[in-house]
């Protein structure tokens, strides 16, 4: 018997084919075709380009034997901001693509692709001055002076000097 | 949303921004994240997870056993003296604190806004915190214990979301180091401590008839003697007091102990020596 499959349509109108569990790690595809039951015709997916999908669909080709997210408070409590040696890898895409790919996680609902995602990026945050904060995601400073400097000395006794 | 640039997308989204901000060290996110920007300052200040993840909103303590709790990593690390139970016999050396051996951190330290002030100590946080001191003289032994607990007068949902935070500790332990003839001192963080310490403390405790050890207990021994001790312009822990004081002075602080949504308990004992 062959695997069933379901094909996605990317918004730049690209079908591709994906194993039903595979599809199924994202939780709005899942609760989609609960509500449908079965389709022969590409699912669009509105937000999300061919590459970023195709992106998408690898992580969940590879995680589809994860034991499936029981979406329980306490699975966000534990923290572990080490990253398995596979997505690190996954997540070596330039900057652009792995704010795609969080947004598509998000969209998608696949929780744990969007943890990896948002890991990743705290980990370029890490031990950053704010300026350099601001230079790597192109972000304005809105304080006034009085204003930051006000943060600053509150929190200067944990600055690491 | 009309950006079509992603990172500019993913980092307006509150939801995300607070998703990739709450797996930062908490020393980025405090020293950093809250300057980027008046946004990224806001959702810090408004999010629930990130001032717990800050120790500044105490986490419900049903989430976790009692065994569970976490010492504020930051604390430890900058009132590393408090954190840690000396040996028998050692006193508290509070010369170790980071504020003394960086001096030029003084001034930060010092400042009645300075955030390390109202950060829990533990979370879930510590919700009872004891001052233990026995003075052994030559013809008896005194016991004091003062034990403050969330004020029962409070509202409940108050009382329950409340815990000992640093500026109060900090201060209690400086004025046990500065008893006079200190001979040992000690913190016993959730009645775990050294061995022959916790056994000297629980004697104490029991001769006042209190049942249970309070989370956080600040021991002071002092042996009273007629020997007027003339060390007392060496000790380090004066110096300390002396600088930390002149700073809070400057700085315009009182010493604040606990506030009225603490309620305190004093249980006192004498035994006579014949």
């Amino acid at each position: 018997m062959s695997v069933p499959t379901l094909t996605f349509q990317s918004n730049d109108g690209v079908e591709i084919t994906v194993a039903r569990d595979v599809a199924e790690r994202s939780v709005l595809i899942k609760n989609m075709l609960g509500d449908l039951g079965d389709t022969d015709e590409a699912i669009p997916i509105p937000n999300v380009n061919e590459a970023v999908l195709r992106k998408v669909i690898e992580w969940c080709e590879h995680h589809k034997g994860d034991p499936p997210n029981t979406g329980d408070d306490d699975d966000s409590r534990r923290k572990t901001t080490d990253i398995d040696e596979w997505d690190q890898k996954f997540m070596q895409v330039d900057q652009e693509m792995l704010f795609e790919i969080i947004l598509a996680a998000n969209y998608l609902d696949i929780k744990g692709l969007l943890d990896v995602g948002c890991k990743t990026v705290a980990n370029m945050i890490k031990g950053k001055s704010p300026e350099e904060i601001r230079k790597t995601f192109n972000i304005q400073n809105d304080f006034t002076p009085e204003e930051e400097d006000q943060i600053r000395r509150e929190n200067e006794w944990a600055e690491d000097r | 949303m009309n950006t079509s640039d992603p990172v500019e997308q993913v980092l307006v989204t509150p939801e995300l921004l607070e998703l990739i901000l709450a797996q930062l060290d908490i020393r980025t996110l405090l020293t950093s994240a809250q300057r980027v920007s008046r946004s990224w300052h806001a959702l810090i200040q408004d999010s629930h997870p990130l001032q717990e993840a800050l120790y500044f909103r105490p986490i419900k303590p049903e989430c976790s056993t009692a065994d569970q709790r976490t010492t504020n990593p930051l604390l430890a690390q900058a009132f590393s003296p408090i954190f840690t139970t000396p040996p028998f016999g050692v006193a508290l050396t509070l010369n170790t604190l980071d504020l003394m051996t960086h001096p030029a951190k003084q001034r930060a330290y010092l400042r009645p806004d300075a955030s390390w002030r109202r950060m829990l100590v533990t979370q879930p946080p510590a919700t009872s915190f004891g001052h233990l001191t026995s003075t052994h003289g030559q013809c008896g032994d005194d016991y004091r214990l003062e034990v403050w607990k969330p004020n029962p007068d409070q509202e409940k949902h108050k009382r329950e979301r409340e815990g000992l935070r640093m500026a109060p500790l900090f201060e209690l332990a400086l004025s046990n180091a500065l008893l006079p003839s200190i001979s040992d001192s000690a913190i016993i963080w959730w009645g775990h401590g050294s061995g022959s310490k916790e056994t000297k403390i629980w004697e104490c405790v029991k001769k006042l008839g209190s049942p249970q050890l309070p989370d956080v207990l600040i021991c002071g021994f002092t042996v009273l003697s007629c020997v007027v001790s003339c060390e007392e312009e060496d000790n380090p822990i004066l110096a300390v007091q002396r600088e930390v004081q002149l700073g809070y002075k400057e700085a315009g602080l009182r010493w604040e102990l606990l506030g009225e949504e603490w309620a305190r308990e004093v249980l006192e004992a004498n035994v006579m020596r014949y």
